[in-house]
């Protein structure tokens, strides 16, 4: 009885056109007006200018830049200038950021009166070196033994890995700046790491270390929030926004699931309530089914979206579709939810969730990309509750981060959404007499 | 002496201040075809309601098979049918597939489910639409096919809720023939309706309700017993003089004359064959007039006698399909 019921409500969803239009047709046709709208977005886009004042020197900071350089064919286009210079490009627009990196008080620092020294160890050009594996390979023929040489590797740790202050100045909020601030944090996380394994290396080991900290670099080990090369073109944001609005109309899908199982909704669930079958014989089915057609749905979109329209979702298309079907999942299960609340017809509900549904998709930014941003910056909170941008924000960190680490948080977060949302339709649906039909 | 299958005592629901059954009392035996007949609001649907278990009430006991019945007595629903005044199917399967799906909440075998299925839609005439949606049928079908899905799985009691509303003259009597049919196989029968035709073709029994309370109960002659009125006489005519209206108060059986709305009302207490007499009076009085006939008592003029009220107002008779109108003349 129960794998029929699921087989009856995949046949049902199936064959309402409303679900069709709204679930296929619809954000197929949205994805082509997209397409058409804002296609070449992306093509114009080049690297993110930014100004970088270099209060102090941070020899970490121009290594990663060139390594980020390197692995992602010029993400950033940075400017090294005096901050007024900088604070001038940003005001005309000309970047989209400043980074500015200040020394710490109180932070030890190399002195000229060491050079002499150092010489005397690493040879006269031991702090030219613009690599991690350069400074390796000059350690390498080095002798570990003599009182000097943790007071060597110490001048050498605060020459490359010495701690300063990193500040990102910018005057609007936008996908730019949101991958500017990446930057920083990545860079702050990995300069942390490498200080730590520095601190940690005894006088015997510190080749080890920097052999650490240029896998570090690499980003062979890291674990804080790297950058890849994701696409951040505005285009790709539009489209994860629609991935998540197909997604989240899976509430106009699973309505009927409770309101077919009330006696106080409708006939059916009237008919339902008097059969010789626990409600939950309906209920389970008909949540399943409608997961497994509204999946189905959100897959037909992905699938048209990245090989039809040629939308680039990165590398991890697999899980792109694991995301498109956790949101489907947990559309349906608000849906289930908003639909045994209250006596409402199944139309004024309709009407009421593809409201919401319209409303969340624009605080996730369907119809203006920055809305997301701003919500992001000035209150995270709405993000984190809004189902709509949970999705978008997963999308957008499976492309953007080489970890999955926040991608993870965010499937999470759906998670518990569904789950919520499941526990609560339930306690409303399960109640079995009624004052009044 | 028939085992009880329903038995309902002091059945007390309130709605706020409204009382919708006020200690209603009900005993309904097996293979009966009991008949629940009030007019619209008389509780008859609220007490379906509190019968199936959907509904909490206030004061008294529902027993179904000789158990009190709850949400979850789910062995005591699975032989119950259940007909709703409002069509309950699914728009986007067929008719086989409606049938089916609800038969399926009951009969979990495969095999005996299909072949329930086929009787079921054998049953009520739909063999050649087993492939159409419900949105395809007509208002008479839709009622077959809402028929079909509650009475698929053979179920020992039907309750049937208005089944005829809004139903062409045809249909209707085919789902009338219907549910004499089940009951004849065994079914005992629960109709409830606000249509005294119906209850007085098909009822071995009937409870007549008003405001919530049982007002009568018996077969439809024992309550046809309870009121004097045994036929009224119409006749289509002018104004009467005086006379006349004095001779035909002279007629043996006639209890009361009145003129109104063009006709001339006569009532009689006694016989069932007075027309003889009223004609013979008009053509000795040499009086003109149109359409004569009479009408034996109805269920209607029981409530009238009990409540002074129709069971039904105007609009209602209007509204009503038009072989019932018809039949009324005899």
């Amino acid at each position: 009885m129960f794998f029929r019921n699921i087989l009856y409500e995949i046949r049902l969803n199936t064959r309402t056109k409303e679900v069709l239009i709204w679930m296929v047709l619809f954000p197929i046709l949205l994805g082509v007006f997209y397409k058409f709208a804002f296609g070449n977005l992306g093509k114009e886009m080049n690297a993110i200018p930014v100004a970088v004042v270099e209060n102090t020197e941070d020899r970490m900071f121009r290594m990663m830049y060139r390594k980020v350089d390197e692995s992602t064919g010029g993400m950033l286009d940075a400017v090294y200038c005096p901050e007024e210079e900088a604070y001038e490009k940003l005001n005309r627009g000309e970047v989209a950021g400043i980074i500015v990196i200040d020394s710490v008080d109180g932070a030890a620092s190399a002195t000229s009166d060491d050079t002499a020294f150092m010489a005397e160890i690493f040879g006269a050009d031991w702090d030219k070196r613009t690599d991690f594996s350069e400074i390796s390979e000059m350690l390498k023929g080095v002798s570990p033994s003599g009182t000097d040489w943790s007071s060597a590797m110490d001048k050498m740790k605060e020459t490359y890995v010495g701690e300063t202050k990193i500040t990102l100045k910018i005057r609007k909020n936008g996908s730019e700046q949101s991958t500017l601030k990446n930057y920083i944090e990545s860079f702050v996380g990995m300069k942390k790491m490498a200080r730590d394994l520095w601190e940690s290396s005894s006088t015997g080991e510190g080749n080890n270390a920097i052999e650490n900290i240029d896998q570090i670099m690499s980003g062979a080990t890291i674990t804080s929030v790297p950058l890849t090369k994701g696409n951040r073109d505005p285009f790709t944001m539009y489209m994860y926004n629609l991935i998540a609005m197909v997604s989240i109309f899976g509430t106009l899908a699973a309505m009927h699931i409770s309101i077919n199982s009330q006696a106080n909704l409708s006939a059916i669930g009237m008919r339902r309530s008097c059969a010789g079958t626990p409600k939950s014989m309906v209920i389970l089915p008909g949540l399943i089914g409608t997961c497994i057609t509204h999946s189905g749905c959100v897959l037909i979109s992905i699938t048209f979206l990245r090989f039809i329209l040629g939308v680039d979702f990165g590398d991890k298309l697999p899980l792109v579709y694991l995301t498109g079907i956790c949101g489907a999942v947990m559309g349906v299960s608000l849906g289930f939810f908003v639909g045994s609340i209250g006596r409402l017809s199944e139309g004024a509900k309709t009407g009421i969730m593809m409201a919401v549904n319209m409303s969340l998709c624009f605080l996730s930014g369907l119809m203006i990309d920055s809305v997301r941003a701003i919500f992001a910056m000035k209150m995270p909170i709405i993000n984190h509750l809004n189902p709509v941008a949970v999705i978008c924000d997963a999308l957008y960190y499976l492309n953007m981060d080489a970890d999955l680490h926040r991608y993870l948080w965010k499937l999470l977060s759906m998670g518990i959404f569904t789950l919520v949302f499941i526990v609560l339709g339930i306690l409303m649906t399960r109640r079995q007499k009624y004052a009044s039909l | 002496m028939q085992n009880t299958v329903v038995k309902i005592e002091n059945l007390v629901k309130n709605y706020a201040e409204l009382r919708a059954l006020d200690h209603l009392n009900l005993e309904i035996r097996e293979g009966e075809i009991f008949g629940l007949l009030g007019p619209n609001g008389s509780g008859k649907t609220t007490t379906i309601s509190c019968l199936l278990s959907l509904l909490s009430f206030d004061e008294g006991t529902v027993e179904v098979f000789g158990k009190p019945i709850t949400p979850t007595s789910y062995d005591i629903k699975s032989r119950i049918g259940v007909i709703l005044q409002n069509v309950a199917v699914f728009d986007e399967l067929t008719v086989y597939e409606n049938i089916d799906i609800f038969c399926g909440l009951y009969i979990k075998d495969n095999a005996t489910r299909r072949q329930y299925v086929d009787e079921a839609i054998e049953f009520v005439g739909l063999k050649d639409f087993v492939k159409f949606r419900p949105k395809k049928l007509s208002g008479g079908l839709l009622r077959r096919l809402n028929i079909a899905c509650g009475i698929a799985h053979k179920p020992e009691l039907i309750i049937l809720d208005e089944p005829t509303v809004a139903v062409d003259p045809q249909s209707r009597n085919k789902i009338l023939e219907g549910i004499v049919e089940l009951n004849r196989k065994g079914a005992t029968i629960i109709y409830t309706t606000h249509y005294m035709e119906e209850v007085e073709q098909i009822c071995s029994r009937i409870a007549i309700m008003d405001h919530g309370k049982k007002i009568a109960e018996g077969t439809k002659d024992e309550l046809k017993q309870t009121i004097k009125n045994t036929e009224t006489i119409f006749i289509e005519m002018e104004k009467p003089g005086e006379s006349l209206i004095g001779k035909m108060k002279e007629i043996p059986n006639v209890d009361s004359v009145k003129y109104e709305e063009g006709k001339l009302v006569i009532s009689c207490v006694g016989g069932r064959h007075n027309l003889i007499d009223v004609v013979d009076v008009l053509e000795k009085s040499e009086v003109g007039f149109g359409q004569i006939h009479s009408e034996l008592p109805t269920l209607n003029d029981v409530f009238l006698t009990i409540t002074g009220k129709e069971l039904r107002d105007k609009n209602e008779r209007e509204e009503e399909p038009a072989d019932k109108k018809n039949e009324k003349k005899r």
